[in-house]
């Protein structure tokens, strides 16, 4: 029961830190809560029929499908996180000053709710499949009862929603009047990370050069797949092998992010 | 402060651009790289590699031939390799590996048995014969 409990809860955390930060990005924002829950809703159905045509998708594609598959879905997360970026950043004040009216505020944008909504979709139909396919295994191999496989599901799920709801709450707490800020170069650092992932995996199909690999070797020191490892590399990305496509990838991400973030609005957008 | 703005953007534009095409030149030599790839066959049984470590020809292209000999599905990681891939019980999977530099362990590992599936490989001092 340890070992499902252990794996639902990596697979869950991804989500859930990507899920805490965008709320938290999006404060304010009418009607977050309920886009939130049918971001999830969507990206569980999605990561369940995904699973059932999973082999197919494996051998699609010469056998580099999943490769593919993982690299797009990634870079789809990146890039609905800079845009949820960069419209925070430009409207995020108007929502502010119309805090106490909701019509107002709703008057004011509502895009990035449906951002958020698709990110975490999309975030669980990737982590979302991995997970069916395991759970899937752990059935078929007879020793686990389907009691000790829906307590471990259980206690993965709390333990990764837990850790989502204290990164929120301690974003929110930590930042005072400036959780945008805070949250905007968390969320620069996460996607950096994500982006990197993607080209590593086109990398590895073949797809494009990864230059000089690995650039540096931090394996030893701290792994990747140890779990502070998968931790900072989740919500920092951090690679103890990475290829200089991959560091490249990481650092215009990086850029890119905390430029929409933090960019200069013209007076007229600033004030009005 | 906007005058100075777009040229920095240009220049960090040009400065990645120049990146990528440092990693396309890089590539050609690995290219030009001809040999057939030395082949790895790992099998996956009991949740564990088999064999569990291996040594490998540096500067050679590795083709890894993984087949999942349980009847349950496993993730194939390897982070040094960038390598992550579900394979279904019973199947198998390749992966074409570009040269690696001699004197390096790329580990990797069954995703969904951590505790049973881990692996190494293990890239060799001296330069393959060709």
């Amino acid at each position: 029961m340890s070992q499902i409990a252990l794996m639902v809860f990596r697979e869950t955390l991804e989500v859930a830190v990507v899920a805490a930060l965008l709320l938290a990005a999006t404060r304010g924002i009418p009607g977050r809560w309920t886009w939130a829950i049918v971001g999830i809703v969507v990206g569980i159905i999605g990561a369940s029929i995904i699973a059932v045509f999973a082999e197919r998708l494996a051998d699609s594609v010469a056998g580099s499908g999943q490769d593919v598959f993982q690299a797009v879905v990634l870079l789809a997360t990146v890039v609905l996180v800079a845009w949820t970026i960069a419209w925070m950043r430009t409207h995020g004040r108007q929502i502010a000053a119309r805090a106490r009216d909701t019509g107002r505020r709703i008057a004011a944008g509502t895009a990035p709710r449906y951002l958020m909504a698709t990110a975490i979709a999309v975030c669980i139909l990737r982590d979302g499949t991995e997970l069916a396919m395991f759970l899937v295994g752990a059935r078929m191999a007879s020793e686990t009862g389907a009691t000790s496989l829906l307590a471990g599901f259980a206690i993965g799920i709390g333990g990764g929603l837990a850790v989502g709801a204290l990164l929120y709450r301690g974003v929110m707490a930590a930042s005072l009047g400036h959780v945008f800020n805070a949250v905007a170069a968390l969320l620069a650092f996460l996607g950096a990370g994500l982006a990197a992932d993607a080209i590593g995996k086109l990398c590895g199909a073949g797809w494009l050069p990864s230059g000089i690999d690995p650039l540096w070797d931090t394996e030893e020191i701290l792994s990747q797949a140890s779990d502070l490892g998968r931790f900072l590399h989740t919500l920092l990305g951090y690679m103890s092998q990475p290829s200089t496509a991959q560091v490249l990838t990481y650092g215009a991400t990086l850029a890119l992010v905390l430029w929409l973030g933090f960019r200069r609005l013209p007076a007229s957008i600033a004030s009005r | 402060m906007a005058v100075l703005r777009t040229p920095r953007l240009i220049i960090g534009l040009l400065l990645v651009a120049a990146g990528w095409v440092a990693l396309l030149a890089d590539a050609i030599p690995a290219a030009r790289a001809d040999d057939a790839p030395f082949e790895v066959r790992i099998a996956i049984r009991n949740h564990r590699f088999e064999p569990a470590i291996i040594e490998v020809p540096a500067d050679r292209p590795l083709k890894l031939i993984v087949t999942n000999e349980d009847p349950t599905p496993e993730e194939f990681e390897s982070i040094g390799l960038k390598i992550e891939r579900i394979i279904p019980g019973g199947k198998t999977a390749e992966f074409l590996v570009k040269p690696l530099r001699p004197n390096r362990n790329f580990k990797f590992f069954g995703e969904f048995h951590l505790d049973t599936a881990q692996g190494q490989l293990v890239v060799k001092g001296d330069v393959a014969t060709k």
